[in-house]
């Protein structure tokens, strides 16, 4: 038989309804995984006790046939949702000792649907970052290594890249993560998984720590697009909570799967071929063409005219919601609390002690750009920027169905060679995913091909505002050419 | 633009941050450059465009929902959030000077 960590979330449905195994040992199949993949850090607290406790109430509901969707199902939770009665800490030293009261709605869903909660996996500090090297909980390494190079340690991408790396190690079925301006995406490349930002308000962002308001979405992360659909189907919908979720029913993804693509337009933008991009990336991205066109898609070029501006638009939004968002940090209700002469010292002792570099940076520079003087000059710039890059979207899809895109320019890198690019580099990183994100439009990852160093690469198909089930479609076609089987080492006992 | 040590200070200042004073250069440095990169969306032509807060402003309205307790009787469970706490009483320093 199969390894269980193996197996997809829908084949583990299967045999779980149908007694081949119980939850219990399916969580502890993955139990066993974690322990000998500590290695990796994906996971900043592992709840095995919790785990074997909702196992064997999941094995309780099999048995009186009443499973939920992900009914059994090991899922890794991004320590950015809040958990009740478990530590969530969002990778920073300021949320010391926070264990929430309450529940995340998109987190509740999946314990709702018989979700068993394995960890909360490891992140960049509050979500900033793309490698998941910027946490208080130290880094998260990629299972992946280069062909032939067992020694260098590659970044799992970031911020979600404890869950990345977790669903790709088989450390869990499934993970949810949080996409700001590429977070699940870029991670799901470099990892070799499928992921999900799905279009903005379409999951509830309720309980889930705020980094920038206007751009943050959760969305599911797995091994299959199937897998990916059906955790979607539980984290969507509409909540009271969260005023900017949409009001909208959730259709069944897994239906949209398959198919053809015959009378369908597919948009490449010709702006997303910038020099320096790895050549692998551009035959992965032929060959996707390639395969959609096989699949009677018309092909046709696009233009987004503003796609050089969605970086700096998205850094300066980004930055400065991040200012006016963290400013509720300041040691006096929860968390970490630092001694002062006066109350300012108390907030800034606090603040400084608690949050890592790149919060600090992220907030100086937010508060800067909202100071009186520049506001005008950048932030409110930047916003009007960001509805040219909007209606570059829509002009777009007057003409297409969707677009389709690499995920990141390069495959995954060490730490080192992260800490050692320049800031325009590592922002570089994100020009694929971050226009997406500022225009809030459904995107999805999907691994593709294997570079000739031996790393995952992944495609990006972008839809229509809540259009997802036309993504699901597209990546479930992707995934079929692609036939992408190849595994990260793992380590075996 | 340059940024000079007296508006870094303002700004840590503002943003509750204690920067201590061998970093104050190296904030200034990083505000310049990150002013220098965004001056390139200066070229963008925004004369009539409207500042966009967010994506679902088009044709969505925020929804309210009814103004009615959902949960209560949580006291314990809110009190074990406080950094201290004394009968009963959740302890914060005082915050009002």
């Amino acid at each position: 038989m199969t390894d269980l960590v193996d197996l997809t979330i829908a084949e583990a449905r299967k045999a779980l309804d149908e007694g081949e195994f119980t939850a219990t040992e399916l969580a502890e199949a993955h139990i066993k995984e974690m322990e000998k993949a500590k290695h990796l850090n994906a996971y900043i607290t592992e709840t095995p006790d919790l785990a074997l406790e909702m196992a064997k109430k999941s094995d309780e509901r099999i048995k009186n046939k009443k499973a939920g969707l992900l009914e059994g199902i090991p899922v890794g939770m991004k320590d950015l949702y809040c958990t009740k009665g478990v530590l969530t800490t969002a990778a920073s030293h300021i949320l010391d000792g926070f264990v929430p009261f309450y529940e995340s709605t998109v987190s509740e869903k999946i314990w709702n649907a018989g979700g068993v909660l394995m960890g909360k996996t490891n992140l960049d500090e509050f979500a900033m970052g793309s490698g998941t090297i910027t946490g208080y909980y130290g880094c998260t390494e990629n299972p992946w290594k280069r062909t032939g190079d067992n020694k260098t340690v590659l970044v799992p991408g970031g911020s979600s890249g404890g869950s990345a790396a977790a669903v790709s190690a088989g450390l869990c079925m499934c993970a949810t993560g949080t996409d700001t301006g590429g977070s699940i995406r870029q991670p799901a490349s470099f990892c070799g998984i499928v992921g999900l930002k799905p279009t903005y308000g379409r999951c509830s962002r309720y309980g889930i720590i705020a980094f920038a308001s206007s751009l943050d979405q959760a969305g599911p992360m797995a091994r299959t697009v199937e897998d990916t659909a059906l955790l979607m189907e539980v984290m969507a919908g509409f909540d009271d909570k969260d005023s900017t979720s949409a009001q909208l029913a959730v259709p069944n993804y897994r239906k949209a799967l398959g198919g053809d693509l015959k009378g369908k337009v597919v948009g490449i933008p010709k702006e997303y071929r910038p020099s320096g991009i790895n050549p692998d990336v551009i035959k992965m991205w032929d060959e996707g063409i390639r395969w959609l066109k096989d699949a009677g898609a018309e092909v046709v070029e696009v233009s987004l005219p503003h796609t050089e501006y969605a970086l700096t638009t998205y850094h300066v939004i980004a930055s400065a919601e991040c200012s006016s968002n963290l400013a509720r940090y300041d040691g006096i209700r929860f968390g970490l609390r630092k001694d002062g002469k006066t109350l300012d010292e108390v907030y800034a002792n606090t603040r400084m002690e608690g949050f890592g570099n790149e919060p600090r940076r992220r907030i100086l520079i937010g508060t800067y750009i909202l100071g009186e003087s520049r506001y005008n000059d950048y932030f409110l710039k930047a916003q009007k920027v960001r509805r040219l890059i909007v209606k570059d979207f829509d002009d777009a899809f007057k003409k297409v169905d969707f677009l389709l895109t690499p995920a990141a320019p390069s495959t995954a890198v060490s730490a080192e060679e992260m800490k050692n690019q320049d800031p325009i580099t590592v922002f570089l990183n994100d020009a694929f995913v971050c226009p997406a994100s500022l225009a809030g439009l459904p995107a999805m990852v999907v691994p593709s091909a294997i570079s000739s160093d031996g790393l995952p690469l992944g495609l990006q198909i972008i839809g229509k505002p809540f259009a997802e089930e036309q993504v699901f479609q597209v990546a479930s076609i992707i995934e079929k050419a692609a036939n992408f089987t190849k595994q990260p080492h793992r380590v075996r006992g | 633009m340059p940024v000079d040590i007296n508006t870094v200070k303002q700004v840590a200042y503002l943003a509750r941050l204690k920067v201590p004073d061998s970093d104050l250069e190296k904030v200034a440095k990083e505000l310049e450059s990150l002013c220098q990169w965004a001056e390139h969306l200066k070229e963008v032509d925004t004369e009539f465009v409207e500042p966009l807060t967010s994506v679902l402003d088009k044709d969505m309205p925020l929804i309210y929902r009814d103004d009615k307790v959902t949960e209560g009787g949580i006291r314990d469970e809110l009190m074990s959030l406080a950094t201290e706490n004394e009968d009963g009483y959740y302890e914060v320093p005082q915050v009002v000077e």
